[in-house]
C-alpha cells in the first residue's frame, strides 16, 4: 500500500517514513504542505498521513478538499499532531478525518492507528 | 493640616505626576510605533493589564515546559545511544546464540531514538504558538490572544480513539 506523507517539517517526514518501514510499509511518496499533497494525490495513494499545523493550507483544510476530489473520497486519513483539544479532534472529524494520533507515537502505535482504520474501526468504516 | 493628611496629599500628587509621565511616555512611544514599552505600562496601568501579566507568566511556563521536553528528549537519546553502542561492542563477542537477541535488542534502541526525534517537532510547534501568542499581544496588548494557546490536554489519545471508534462513516462515501 502507497501511503502520502504530508508534514512541513523534514525531520517529521522522515521520522514518518521510518516509522512506516518499522511497521512494514515501504512505499510511501511526501509532500510538504497541502498544495503539494493535491498534486500528488492519484488512485496509487492508499493512505494519506497529515501533519496539522502547516504554513498555507492545514492538515484539516486538506482533509476537507481531498474529501471534494474523485482520487480522495474513499481514501483513509490520518491525522497525526500536536494538538490534543477536544473541540480539534471532533473538527477532525467533521473534516472527514479517519483517525487521530497524537505526537509524540511510536512505530507499533502507528500500526495499530493503521490497522483500526483498515478494520473498520475508524470513521471510515 | 495633619501628618497624615500631608503624606496622603503628597502621595496623590506623587501619582498623579507618575500617571502623566506614562501617558506622555504612552503617547511619544505610539507616535513612534514602540508598542512594547505601551505593552509593559498596560500591564500596570489598565485593567486588563494583570491579566496580561498573568499571561506572560503563563508563556514563562511554557516555554519551562519546551526546555524540559528537549532536555528530557536529548537524555533519553544519549541513553539510547549509550546502551546501542553497548550492544555493538556485544555483537563482537556474542555467540551465535545470542547475536539475534543482541540485534534486535539494538533495533529497538534506533527505533527509541526516531520515536524520541519528534521532540525536534513538537517543541518548534509550540514554539510557534507561543510567539504568535506574543506578536498578538504586541501589537494589540489583549489578553484574549492567550486563547490561542489551548492547554494540552493529557488523555487526547484515549478521547480520539473513543471518538474515531463511533463515528459513522461521514464523507467517505
Amino acid at each position: 500500500m502507497r501511503f502520502l506523507v504530508v508534514d512541513d517539517s523534514t525531520t517529521m517526514r522522515r521520522i514518518m517514513i521510518n516509522a512506516l518501514q518499522r511497521i512494514g510499509y515501504h512505499d510511501a511518496i511526501e509532500a510538504s504542505n497541502g498544495q503539494e499533497a493535491l498534486a500528488r494525490l492519484d488512485a496509487t495513494v492508499g493512505c494519506i498521513i497529515t501533519d496539522w499545523n502547516m504554513p498555507e493550507m492545514s492538515g484539516l483544510e486538506l482533509a476537507q478538499s481531498v474529501r471534494e476530489t474523485p482520487a480522495g473520497r474513499r481514501v483513509p486519513i490520518l491525522m497525526v499532531t500536536t494538538r490534543g483539544a477536544r473541540e480539534d479532534i471532533l473538527a477532525a472529524i467533521d473534516a472527514g478525518v479517519n483517525g487521530y494520533l497524537v505526537k509524540p507515537f511510536t512505530p507499533s502505535v502507528l500500526k495499530e492507528k493503521i490497522d483500526r482504520i483498515f478494520s473498520g474501526a475508524g470513521a471510515a468504516a | 493640616m495633619r501628618k497624615s493628611d500631608e503624606l496622603l496629599y503628597d502621595s496623590e500628587a506623587s501619582l498623579r505626576l507618575v500617571d502623566r509621565a506614562i501617558h506622555e511616555l504612552k503617547r511619544s512611544m505610539a507616535d513612534t510605533g514602540e508598542h512594547e514599552w505601551v505593552v509593559l505600562d498596560d500591564s500596570v496601568t489598565e485593567p486588563g493589564g494583570f491579566a496580561r501579566a498573568d499571561g506572560l507568566r503563563q508563556l514563562d511556563a511554557r516555554l519551562r515546559d519546551v526546555s524540559a521536553t528537549t532536555e528530557t528528549a536529548t537524555t533519553d537519546i544519549l541513553d539510547c545511544v549509550s546502551r546501542a553502542v553497548a550492544l555493538v561492542e556485544r555483537l563482537g563477542t556474542a555467540a551465535d546464540a545470542e547475536r539475534d537477541a543482541v540485534l534486535a535488542a539494538l533495533d529497538n534502541e534506533l527505533a527509541l531514538v526516531t520515536t524520541r526525534l519528534q521532540f525536534q517537532d513538537i517543541t518548534a510547534q509550540e514554539l510557534g504558538r507561543i510567539a504568535g501568542v506574543l506578536a498578538a499581544m504586541r501589537v494589540g496588548a489583549t489578553p484574549r490572544a492567550l486563547t490561542a494557546l489551548p492547554e494540552p490536554q493529557r488523555d487526547a489519545q484515549a478521547f480520539a480513539d473513543r471518538v474515531f471508534g463511533q463515528s459513522p462513516a461521514r464523507k467517505t462515501a
